[in-house]
């Protein structure tokens, strides 16, 4: 309603106002020339419009525009919108549909596949980039086909309008409690013993979303090197994974991806290298007489350094190590059997090597990259008695298999990245038939030996 | 001091009405206007919204089936609402669409049958009438029916349309 006119006269002082009051009609005259008094603006039809773009789930972002057509001449308009879809400023879809409906609202929407045949559509969305002056508005405006067929010719003002930027993200992995953001990640594998000595067996990664606030879903999925980890949950922001199985040799070359996807939408890979102990580097030590080392004569002692080696050929920094020792038998074809000898009789005890100043170690490597394997012969007990060291002396007395288990403090437990043959000669003691790598692990179980 | 009673003025009348004063200039993003949540503008671009979120989600679950689940999701956190409230509340406004399409069809097809003749005053606003009364239905019926916190977020929901609407006069720009 609107007043168009008022009467006022002063009677006695007193001003008296007659208001008036015209009543906005309902036809196509007043739509097209304006109110009774002929107000352009009052023609009993208002526009409305807005235009929006909201990420709908992980992977569809969806975009609309309405024009809504109000008021009493709302039935001889046909609201009208045409939008234009950005992503940054590519223009992805242009909805020009015209109407045919009078009054009420009408919209065009879209929808975004973020990830859709192996592309990523990402980055940020806009319905109508005109006020970059780099693309169009939308345009929302009415038509009236029924006032202009009767003679009431009719052009509704246009409006334009953009919407809001919506920028969409891939989904991210971090690894937890690390700084920065590492685009890869190594950990170890210690044959299935846990991490020790700061070998790391497992790690926390997280799963980031990138889009929304509160619980927003994210699956994940290894998709290279499946049978070398675990990763558990495979659901939610924070899994673990843990290593069932080493990267290939060569190098640190990462074998291993995993993905998060939120609704469909997936992350870059994310990739994975699993070193382990591989090779080991064997050689001579110290060596000397039974006395040396505070026991009684006659006999020898002697050593062999060993070391360790990754995937990459690089040493490992100390790391508790233990051996086994299994099958003390005397040499085949040698000059000794259990009728002349008690060498065998008395096979030795398996070692383990810790890191300097571990505690409830009492044997530790001798720098950070190398540890010593004693051998010593001692003493008027053994028979034949050992005599001092020579290591070209040719009678061996009785040997074993040497198994060396890599991150455990228990033979048969963790990587074992060699075996050997340990022979105890009168006079010295020596490593012989050294497999390294061993490449199927299985080799190294209890029982399979190679002496 | 003399008083001069002949020179005062008393106006006992004041004239009232509501006026509407749109902008009438081609706009760019003007600045929003300044549409309360409850207005009817605003109700009907609601309604209209989730059904166009759900026809669009339908439209998408279509060829990605597993889709489906999430996409409603998205349609229950586009209002904010609890699962239970959005049923309520895509009930609501599932019933105010299908009463304003039949409005619209019904005032459409009385459009169309003008051809010749001109149209009723009366129609027309008896249209309009039935639409405004179509929307305070939507606004009764979820005052009752929503949970206090769905009815913030309704509330929510409103304020954020309303910020974001604009309106303007549909003027005959051959007419200006």
């Amino acid at each position: 309603m609107r007043i168009t006119d008022s009467l006022c006269i002063a009677v006695k002082g007193v001003l008296l106002c007659i208001c008036s009051v015209a009543v906005l009609r309902a036809d196509c005259n007043t739509l097209v020339y304006g109110g009774a008094n002929g107000n352009p603006n009052d023609i009993g039809a208002n526009d409305s419009w807005y235009s929006d773009t909201y990420r709908l789930d992980g992977n569809h972002v969806v975009s609309y525009s309405q024009t809504t057509i109000t008021g009493v001449n709302a039935g001889l308009v046909r609201p009208q919108v045409i939008t234009y879809l950005y992503l940054g400023s590519t223009l992805m879809y242009t909805n020009n549909i015209t109407n045919t409906t009078y009054g009420g609202t009408y919209t065009q929407t879209d929808t975004s596949q973020l990830f859709l045949n192996n592309n990523y559509y990402l980055g940020t969305y806009q319905l109508g980039l005109g006020s970059t002056g780099n693309g169009n508005y939308n345009n929302h405006w009415g038509d009236s086909p029924i006032c202009t067929g009767q003679g009431y010719p009719y052009s509704a003002l246009h409006y334009y309008d953009y919407g809001n930027q919506y920028t969409a993200f891939k989904p991210t992995i971090t690894v937890t409690g690390a700084s920065g953001n590492p685009t890869s990640w190594g950990f170890w594998y210690l044959g299935g013993a846990p991490s020790i000595d700061g070998y790391y067996t497992q790690v926390g990664l997280t799963g980031n979303t990138n889009w929304g606030t509160g619980t927003r879903p994210i699956t994940w999925t290894t998709i290279q090197g499946a049978s070398k980890i675990n990763t558990n949950p495979t659901t939610g922001p924070n899994v673990t994974v843990t290593a069932l199985a080493p990267s290939a040799y060569g190098g640190y070359n990462p074998d291993i991806q995993v993905q998060i996807s939120t609704d469909g939408l997936p992350s870059a890979p994310f990739p994975l290298f699993i070193n382990t102990p591989y090779t080991m580097l064997t050689g001579a030590g110290t060596y000397g007489t039974c006395t040396d080392i505070g026991m009684a004569e006659p006999g020898y002692h002697n050593s062999v350094q060993h070391g360790l080696a990754d995937l990459a050929g690089a040493s490992l920094v100390w790391i508790t190590t233990t051996e086994s020792l299994e099958n003390d038998h005397y040499v085949v074809g040698g000059m000794y059997n259990a009728s002349n000898s008690n060498w065998a009789a008395s096979p030795s005890n398996p070692s383990t090597w810790c890191p300097v100043g571990k505690s409830g170690c009492s044997l530790f490597w001798d720098t950070n990259t190398s540890f010593s394997d004693f051998t010593a012969v001692c003493g008027p007990s053994p028979i034949p008695n050992a005599s001092s060291y020579n290591p070209n002396g040719t009678n061996p007395v009785d040997n074993l298999t040497q198994k060396f288990w890599v991150g455990s403090a228990a033979g048969f437990s963790g990587e074992c990245p060699q075996e050997d043959v340990l022979t105890y000669y009168t006079d010295h003691g020596s490593v012989s038939g050294i497999v390294t790598p061993v490449t199927n692990q299985s080799q190294c179980a209890s029982g399979n030996v190679i002496n | 001091m003399r008083t001069r009673f002949s020179r005062i003025v008393i106006v006992i009348g004041l004239c009232s009405g509501s006026f509407e004063t749109f902008s009438t200039q081609v706009v760019h993003a003007q600045a929003p206007s300044p549409l309360t949540p409850d207005s009817p503008i605003v109700l009907e671009h609601v309604v209209y919204l989730n059904d166009g979120l759900k026809s669009e989600a339908a439209k998408i679950a279509a060829s990605e089936p597993a889709s489906g689940a999430s996409l409603h999701r998205g349609i229950v956190s586009r209002f904010g609402v609890s699962e239970n409230g959005y049923i309520t509340l895509d009930g609501v406004l599932s019933k105010a669409k299908s009463d304003l399409d039949q409005l619209r069809l019904a005032r459409s097809q009385y459009v169309a049958s003008l051809v010749s003749a001109a149209p009723s005053d009366t129609q027309l606003k008896g249209f309009e009438a039935r639409r405004s009364a179509i929307l305070s239905g939507v606004v009764s019926a979820l005052s009752t029916q929503l949970n206090a916190s769905d009815r913030q977020a309704w509330r929510n929901i409103l304020a954020d349309l309303a910020g974001k609407i604009r309106i303007g006069s549909v003027s005959n720009a051959n007419h200006r």
